[in-house]
């Protein structure tokens, strides 16, 4: 999760390996400055260089909330000190008064006052997993209370919104305070739910997880019904349209920043501002796939089906690949100028889906790999085929890639789990479908199939 | 660097046999007389410790008297006893309240193995939080909760599910006092005979239930793979503040009893833990990362002398090492034994 405080950018600062201050943001310089520092000497904040000394001593990343005076305000932050090339950054955030902020040590003391009179409490760590259920829930509430620990939070809690879109739980974890209020129903049985939680916040402001508590609802309390299965009605429509312009600000600024628009930059602060984009761009990404799993869930998802030139849409896959291909070394052969192939479905669809595949192939390229795209014809039936070099999939896993949620190798990073999921539902409403041939080590071929235009 | 506010010295050969030494006494300091539990606030133990430690004795009694009491009452109704038995179950309830009024009844070493459970507990509460550096990424439990590995699979589980220490095995100790209380109340010297029977039936087949290592150690074990990743697993355990898994990993790769190296990581002086990482030959930031999170969680702790330490350790040979926490693998009785006679710590 974003370690951005919902209102301020934390503010940065270089020091040398002395632990001297080389150049600072403004809001950042402007309280060094107060503080009785300068550029070229210490940081003039106490609780501050003591951070910086801690970190130059140990030689690792070490970070604090700390209680500042500036001027005649008390300030509460979050302070962060890392080895940076050969000299220290110094990250602070979560500008505000004392007493304006959540209390990080409160945290422990709320959780267990919330869970007071609660039917049974659960923990969640920072990507939304579970890791911890009371025992005794799974077997009154009718669920395997072992078997959920280590999974996704939703996977146990199918949220359902509080009749004007709102979800308490995801409001939360965005302001970083506690929630209630969270309906919810549970897989399989059906039963309702009513949650409540408090955030735990690391000293460098981000999110870490959730303590929380479950409470019996009586079935017909709340008003919205949830949705039998898939996502709740609208929930990604919703969260799209949340996030969609604080991410495209995001994503914007930090282009700009970036590109150095406005000036030069120091080069750190540049490709910050990259880092900043792309996981603002992932974000979005996997917002989109969750609206995108809404759209297809739909029972009355209907597809646009037209002609189109599945060799043109196929290079115009590749080209929107090719900057992330050429950074990974890997090389994508795709369909010459001249080549045509006319078949039945949605342009933008069958964009998506090859971007898709076309994407997962280049990301379990090894460098020098090559992707091969070509196109075939095969009586009725219009291919595309998608074969990498990659380590292969067995045939065990075959299967499970296509389903929601579900990770070859979980640990692996990025991505939501829904790209494969997504695309063949989407080639399946259009009248084709996704198929794959792989055997570990002899690398993967996926194919589209979509109908042949007469 | 200057040695700081401990009487440490940063000497390589005295530090070896400071380490050695503290390391034996930290094993032997760690079991307090049963008096300190029900004694006035005015003791060591601050008055958090002393309710948490507390709150698990009793959440201990409460679950092993449910366990014996259910045990005894199924022969008792094998035995065509049913209003006997159901009498057995109806007194689990009350076995807490009955022995926590005999303070005598209290085995010191339960009650040493208890206290030092707490404070690890407590310790790993006050570990800095740490979010995780990939947000898409379930935390290591979460994750290994679903490895391919079934042993790794179900130990990650069972440390999820009782790591906060909400259940555990029965101790050894607790059974004859909780089968007593359970039988309290019988004067019939005809149901005493029947009681007395199923009771000490039920604590033979209880004591044969709890043969197995605790999930942490399990889990170790089980992800004893590749020494490469050693250091990874514990700074990402650490940064999940799961200190019984650090000490589990920690105390499988030494070798070592979980219970000496959990008493290492209790005990503030840091000598003997800085000298027990580094005969793992774990890489400095591991140190530093452990060094800072038990300062940060415990203010009490010297961070300045733990830095101090890993400097100085770090230039002592893997082989030193290794001897001067030789000591902490003997066996309990022979360590006390030879610390009393005041032999030779090895190193």
């Amino acid at each position: 999760m974003s370690s951005f405080d919902r209102y301020h950018q934390p503010a940065s600062a270089m020091l040398d390996a002395e632990g001297r201050l080389r150049h600072a943001e403004p809001r950042l310089a402007g309280l060094n400055a107060r503080a009785g520092g300068e550029p070229g000497q210490p940081i003039a904040v106490p609780a501050m260089a003591e951070l910086v000394r801690i970190s130059r001593r140990l030689g690792i990343d070490v970070a604090r909330r700390i209680l500042v005076a500036d001027g005649e305000d008390d300030v509460e932050l979050w302070v962060q000190v890392e080895p940076d090339g050969d000299g220290l950054r110094l990250t602070v955030g979560a500008w505000g008064l004392a007493g304006e902020g959540e209390g990080a040590h409160d945290d422990a003391d709320a959780a267990e006052l919330l869970a007071l009179d609660a039917d049974w409490r659960w923990e969640a760590d920072g990507g939304l997993h579970l890791t911890y259920v009371s025992p005794a829930a799974g077997s009154r509430f009718g669920f395997d209370a072992t078997d959920v620990l280590g999974r996704p939070l939703t996977w146990l809690f199918q949220l359902t919104d509080d009749g004007e879109g709102g979800f308490p739980m995801l409001g939360a974890m965005a302001s970083q305070q506690p929630f209630e209020g969270q309906y919810a129903t549970l897989r399989d049985t059906g039963r309702t739910v009513l949650l409540s939680g408090v955030p735990r916040t690391d000293a460098g402001g981000r999110f870490a997880g959730f303590n929380g508590a479950a409470h019996a609802v009586e079935p017909d309390a709340p008003e919205t019904q949830p949705e039998p299965q898939g996502l709740p009605q609208n929930f990604g429509k919703r969260l799209r349209e949340a996030l969609r312009h604080p991410l495209d600000q995001i994503v914007a600024h930090a282009d700009s920043i970036s590109a150095q628009a406005d000036g030069a930059l120091l080069q750190d602060y540049a490709d910050y501002a990259g880092d900043i984009a792309s996981a603002g761009r992932h974000l979005m990404g996997l917002v989109n796939d969750l609206e995108d799993v809404q759209a297809v869930e739909d029972p009355d998802f209907a597809i646009a089906v037209e002609s189109l030139d599945l060799a043109d849409v196929t290079r115009r896959a590749a080209g929107l690949l090719a900057v992330r291909a050429e950074r990974a070394g890997v090389t994508i052969d795709r369909p010459g100028a001249h080549e045509t192939l006319a078949a039945r479905g949605e342009f933008r669809r069958a964009l998506q889906i090859l971007v898709n595949l076309i994407g997962n192939a280049v990301r379990y390229s090894p460098p020098g790999a090559t992707v091969w795209v070509r196109l075939e014809r095969e009586g009725q039936i219009a291919c595309v085929i998608v074969a990498d070099q990659g380590k292969g999939i067995a045939p065990e896993d075959q299967a499970r890639i296509f389903e929601k949620f579900e990770r070859v190798d979980p640990s692996e990073q990025g991505g939501s789990g829904l790209g494969l999921y997504i695309a063949r539902r989407l080639a399946r409403a259009m009248g084709g479908d996704i198929v794959v041939d792989s055997a570990l080590g002899e690398g993967a071929r996926f194919v589209l199939t979509l109908p042949l235009e007469e | 660097m200057a040695a700081r506010s401990t009487q440490i010295d940063p000497d390589p050969a005295a530090l070896l046999s400071h380490a050695a030494a503290r390391g034996m006494r930290a094993q032997v300091r760690a079991a307090p007389p049963v008096a300190v539990l029900f004694a006035p606030p005015s003791d060591p133990l601050d008055d958090r410790t002393r309710a948490a430690l507390c709150d698990r004795l009793e959440r201990l009694v409460r679950t092993s008297a449910d366990r014996l009491a259910e045990l005894a009452a199924a022969r008792l109704d094998a035995a065509a006893e049913p209003a006997l038995a159901a009498r057995v179950r109806g007194e689990a309830g009350q076995v807490w309240d009955r022995l926590a009024a005999v303070p005598t009844l209290w085995d010191e070493t339960l009650l040493a193995e208890l206290l030092a459970e707490t404070r690890l507990a407590l310790l790993a509460a006050a570990l800095p939080v740490r979010a995780p550096f990939n947000p898409d990424q379930p935390s290591l439990l979460a994750r290994l909760a679903h490895s391919d590995d079934a042993m790794i699979a179900e130990a990650a589980k069972l440390l999820l599910l009782h790591g906060s220490g909400a259940e555990f095995a029965t101790l050894q100790q607790l059974c004859w006092p909780i089968a007593a209380a359970l039988r309290q109340n019988a004067t019939d010297p005809e149901e005493i005979a029947l009681l007395d029977r199923a009771l000490i039936s039920a604590v033979e087949q209880l004591r044969g239930q709890d043969n197995e290592a605790p999930a942490a150690a399990r889990l170790a074990r089980a992800l004893r793979r590749d020494v490469a990743t050693l250091p990874e697993l514990i700074e990402q355990a650490l940064a999940d503040r799961r200190l019984e898994l650090v000490v589990a990993l920690i105390a499988d790769a030494g070798g070592l009893g979980p219970r000496a190296v959990r008493d290492l990581v209790l005990e503030r002086d840091p000598a003997p833990l800085c000298m027990l990482l580094r005969a793992l030959d774990l890489p400095r930031e591991t140190l530093a990362r452990i060094g800072f999170a038990l300062c940060e969680a415990d203010p009490a702790r010297d961070l300045d002398a733990f830095a101090d330490l890993i400097d100085t350790v770090a230039a002592v040979p893997l082989q030193a090492a290794w001897r001067a926490v030789a000591a902490m693998a003997l066996p309990a009785g022979y360590r006390t034994a030879l610390l009393a006679l005041g032999a030779e710590a090895g190193a």
